[in-house]
């Protein structure tokens, strides 16, 4: 169920843990009675990618620390603007720092006036009930001109749902981020599932291989010395 | 009363939030250990220039200087508008984060922040040469000898292992340091009302001194009539020394009490982090005594000592504070119970005098009404700062109050800080078991998702203060 304004502010006063949270609301017009929804403000914090500084993004085998090399923060001040090339991706937040209750999911969707100046602004727009934290924007520029994207400018909105039952998961990798964040793109768990299944398949198709090419989808390092 | 221009430097301080958000804007994007800010001098811009020089010889030096070069126009610049004496001219894309702290301050003040744990760090230091030189030389892996000439005034020096770089608590310890460079900047502060009460610091003296001669005069007299001439000379010596140590064990306590009225508790219980109970040194109090005068500042500001989460946890350190008052006096120095005992009888005066100081501005921005607003003795049972716990505790930023519990919004930065020390004393384990750390990394992520929570209120509650001026959206 979409929550109106007025359910909104309702759930806005609830006690904790029910609360729900977005701060600071900085004019009364980011809250609008007769709105589904609450606009957001762009934050200060912004990642840019130096594309020259990595060749590709191999989730399996890229470490760490060549993502920092590869991903720079950028902060810029309330007042002078952040500027998006054409077909430029960069990593943005949300000035308002969210917190949902367990019974409330969220979608941080983009507003038409900046959508038709080819402004995009989230593409994994769901949010989990539960999360806490600044909303990861990621902004791109399919317009033809440069884009002076200032901070604190409404460039966004939170529309909020109510499920039909309350939802627990486990904290996020993201979860109380005051700032955009580079995710880990493969878990734990997954790259290990992932290398046994690569082990396992080339373990039961080695027979069949012998004379012919190597099997696809093996890892970089294996292909190179094969 | 009216406040005159250096009463309000007396409260302008208090913009010490711009400085830690400078530092964790600094220090986490930048891999350098050697971090220079808010330098407000023309001597220690020689100083910059002469690391610039060095660094150009070297592979690691040379990365540095890209790295000052990338901020070093707009640092020169901002520099130059402010030696032409032309502050209010600077443009607002250059004004540092520090520029609000420093500028009440000039002429003459500077602070020297820098991030890299080297001996010497958290002091007001007088041969900052001296430590730039240390630093510069652990950055660069080998000796230097021509790098810094000695500053001579006092600066506030403070440094960061690089681990505790995003430790917001820890930066709390800046309060003690501008406490030591707004004494030396402030040699004629007798305008402030309770300024007598100081002096009496001058006859606690005279009288330490009285009573080392009658206690070292015996073994002195015996000394002469066994001929020995040294034993006078080191009579006359004890005197001096006692009348040395005296004055800076007070300039010490001066700072302790002004870091306790700029951040409220934060600064004691960083003190116990830091230093726990160290015993007395020519230059630094016994830890007690410095417990007890910033106690009694907090007692002054409204402190209940049972009903406060912080105090609640400082109650048990409380009673070890007492043995150690009761403890025979470790060193070996016998001149240090004589001016222990007359300093503790004096450490009420020194906190009367900058509490009682902070209560006389209540006019001035950022006034000790907005502290005082947070910890008014009415307000600490279901308080501000119990409904930033428990925001935190739900992993909410502590940047305001609601309205709806009648509380002041948004928060000041005192209240921040003190709310996440009592979040980390009294409700830590609740707090990382909600994240599901139970394992040591996963008790320092959330221990780093605190200090981000904790940063964020503060950016947030300013960012309100300057936006609506405390016009927030009524719910």
């Amino acid at each position: 169920m979409l929550l109106s304004a007025k359910e909104i502010r309702r759930r806005m006063s609830l006690p904790f843990p029910d609360r729900l949270v977005v701060t600071p609301l900085l004019a009364d017009h980011q809250l609008r009675d007769g709105e589904a929804g609450i606009d957001v403000r762009l934050g200060q914090d912004f990642i840019v990618a130096e594309r020259a500084a990595l060749d590709r993004i191999d989730p399996l085998n890229i470490p760490p620390q060549h993502l920092t090399g590869y991903l720079r923060r950028v902060r810029v001040p309330i007042g002078d603007a952040f500027v998006l090339h054409p077909r430029q991706f960069a990593l943005g937040a949300t000035l308002e720092y969210c917190r949902l209750p367990y019974d409330l999911a969220a979608d941080v969707i983009g507003r038409s006036r900046w959508a038709r100046v080819g402004l995009v602004i989230a593409m994994a727009t769901f949010v989990q009930p539960g999360y806490a934290g600044c909303l990861t924007l990621e902004l791109q520029n399919l317009g033809d001109l440069p884009l002076d994207l200032y901070p604190g400018l409404p460039i966004a909105q939170l529309v909020v749902y109510e499920s039909m039952r309350a939802v627990r998961r486990r904290p996020s990798q993201f979860h109380c981020s005051i700032g955009p964040e580079f995710p880990d793109l493969v878990d734990r768990s997954d790259r290990l599932a992932l290398e046994s299944f690569q082990n396992e398949f080339t373990r039961l198709s080695a027979p069949w291989t012998q004379q012919a090419d190597p099997p696809r989808g093996r890892r970089r390092g294996t292909r190179r010395t094969g | 009363m009216a406040i005159d221009d250096k009463d309000r430097t007396f409260f302008k301080l208090k913009s010490l939030h711009q400085l830690v958000l400078s530092l964790r804007r600094h220090c986490s994007h930048s891999a350098s250990s050697l971090l220079l800010w808010g330098i407000v001098d023309q001597s220690v811009r020689r100083l910059i220039r002469d690391v610039e020089r060095l660094d150009a010889s070297t592979v690691a030096g040379a990365d540095l200087v890209r790295r000052l070069a990338e901020r070093g126009d707009n640092l020169h610049l901002y520099l130059g508008f402010l030696e032409a004496g032309e502050a209010n001219r600077i443009p607002n894309a250059l004004v540092s984060p520090l520029h609000a702290i420093m500028q009440p301050l000039a002429p003459g003040s500077r602070v020297v922040v820098w991030c890299g744990w080297i001996p010497g760090n958290y002091s007001a230091e007088p041969k900052v040469g001296e430590c730039l030189k240390r630093t510069v030389e652990d950055v660069f892996r080998r000796r230097t000898h021509h790098v810094a000439r000695a500053v001579p005034d006092v600066l506030a020096v403070l440094s960061f292992p690089a681990a505790e770089r995003d430790n917001v608590l820890l930066h709390s310890a800046l309060g003690h340091e501008l406490g030591h460079v707004l004494l030396v900047h402030n040699k004629d502060v007798d305008k402030y009302p309770g300024r007598t009460d100081l002096k009496l610091d001058e006859q606690a003296l005279r009288a330490a001194a009285e009573r080392i001669d009658a206690e070292t005069g015996a073994i002195s007299a015996d000394a002469k009539v066994s001929g020995n001439i040294f034993s006078e000379r080191m009579y006359r010596q004890v005197s001096a020394f006692a009348a040395k140590t005296l004055a800076r064990w007070r300039d010490e306590l001066f700072a302790d009490a002004y870091s306790v009225y700029l951040l409220g508790p934060a600064p004691v219980l960083a003190l116990y982090d830091l230093a726990g109970l160290p015993g007395p040194s020519p230059t630094h109090p016994p830890g007690y005594l410095r417990f007890l005068v910033m106690l009694e500042c907090l007692r002054l500001s409204g402190f209940a000592r049972e009903d406060d989460n912080e105090l609640g946890w400082l109650a048990p350190k409380l009673a070890e504070i007492r043995k150690a008052c009761d403890a025979p006096p470790g060193p070996s120095n016998p001149v240090f119970p004589i001016i222990e005992e007359c300093v503790s009888q004096h450490t009420c005066r020194i906190a009367d005098y900058v509490m009682g100081a902070s209560r006389d501005a209540s006019a001035a921005p950022y006034t000790y009404a907005d502290w005082a607003r947070c910890y008014a003795p009415t307000q600490l049972a279901s308080g501000t700062r119990n409904c930033l716990v428990d925001r935190l505790l739900n992993y909410v930023i502590p940047d305001c109050n609601e309205a709806a519990d009648g509380h002041a919004l948004p928060a000041s930065l005192a209240s921040i800080l003190n709310s996440g020390w009592a979040l980390f004393y009294g409700h830590w384990d609740s707090f990382c078991k909600g994240l599901g750390a139970a394992s040591l990394q996963g008790k320092h992520r959330a221990r780093q998702r605190l200090f981000n929570l904790l940063l964020k209120g503060i950016e947030s509650s300013d960012l309100s203060q300057r936006w609506g001026r405390g016009d927030a959206v009524k719910r």
